[in-house]
């Protein structure tokens, strides 16, 4: 195998790279004042929780096929449990910002967080 | 150089167990902050473009698949189809990369060209299995990371080829 490690042309791959990164999190995270989640079971809505104005523990047991159970509370929502073999969705942490995503994918469950201004969110 | 059929047979089973043993001293790493969860070094792809480079198109492919499979057997359906998905794009580019392009790229764009394929692929599943678009939010971070991860795949294959083309002689008739 006769590659070079490195060539002009991988500067040009990294940069454009970069670029279109920083860009895309510029499009997609919004500092909305008031973000609001929206929990998905199979691309249906399923719950949503204004964020900015949760401050007591809400627990959220979206059916689907897996045991899951979601806490929102102070203003920040999680997948507190998930019966599924990788637990990414546990790991992905607590929400609160307006861009954030945690996914179970066995459970096909999805946490969005988006500003309440949906206008500016562009998908 | 000739190589008999039975013997490259042999050498691509030989990568697939590789590919397998990396993938899962991978799945070791505990998950890294600021990260979308899951996000991995993707090591075992050091396999998979050494397959596309010196073995062929069908090769590589098969390093992909069998990763795939052995993903599905040790974590369920959802891992096998995202590992599946974002291996065999990449694999793919891989190969058309490595034939066409290596003129104007080392293995370390390639290697980054790669990851992001992997994680296009992996992207558009995960997007097919929930339904929901809004999963595209981890593209950029994912992304960031895979310049990293990549140029690191590079350096590695790079250091590897001569350990690697030392099976592959063994397998070589004269």
């Amino acid at each position: 195998m006769k590659i070079k490690l490195f060539k002009k042309g991988d500067i040009i791959v990294i940069a454009a790279v970069i670029a279109a990164a920083i860009l895309l999190t510029f499009i997609g995270k919004s500092d909305a004042a008031m973000p609001v989640a929206e929990i998905s079971v199979d691309g249906k809505t399923v719950e949503t929780v204004n964020l900015y104005s949760v401050k007591e523990k809400i627990v959220i047991t979206p059916y689907s096929e897996y045991n899951i159970k979601i806490i929102a509370q102070n203003g920040e929502i999680w997948f507190e449990h998930s019966d599924c073999t990788d637990k990414l969705c546990v790991s992905a942490g607590k929400l609160s910002k307006s861009g954030d995503v945690a996914v179970c994918l066995p459970a096909k469950t999805v946490i969005t967080v988006s500003g309440s201004d949906v206008d500016a969110v562009v998908y | 150089m000739i190589m008999k059929k039975n013997y490259k047979i042999a050498l691509t089973a030989i990568l697939c167990a590789l590919a397998i043993a990396l993938n899962f001293l991978e799945s070791l790493i505990p998950p890294i902050p600021f990260l979308p969860p899951g996000a991995k070094p993707g090591f075992s792809n050091i396999i998979t473009m050494f397959a596309a480079g010196s073995l062929g198109f069908a090769q590589a492919v098969t390093v992909a698949l069998v990763k795939g499979v052995f993903a599905f057997l040790t974590r369920g359906v959802t891992a096998g189809i995202m590992s599946i998905s974002g291996g065999v794009l990449s694999a793919v580019a891989m190969y058309l990369l490595m034939r066409y392009a290596r003129k104007h790229l080392g293995l370390i764009g390639i290697s980054v060209i790669c990851a992001l394929c992997h994680n296009l692929g992996q992207l558009t599943a995960a997007m097919f299995i929930t339904a929901t678009a809004s999963i595209s939010y981890y593209a950029p971070a994912l992304a960031v990371f895979g310049i990293a991860t990549g140029a690191v795949t590079g350096v590695i294959l790079r250091a590897v080829i001569p350990a690697l083309e030392k099976i592959n002689k063994l397998f070589v008739i004269e």
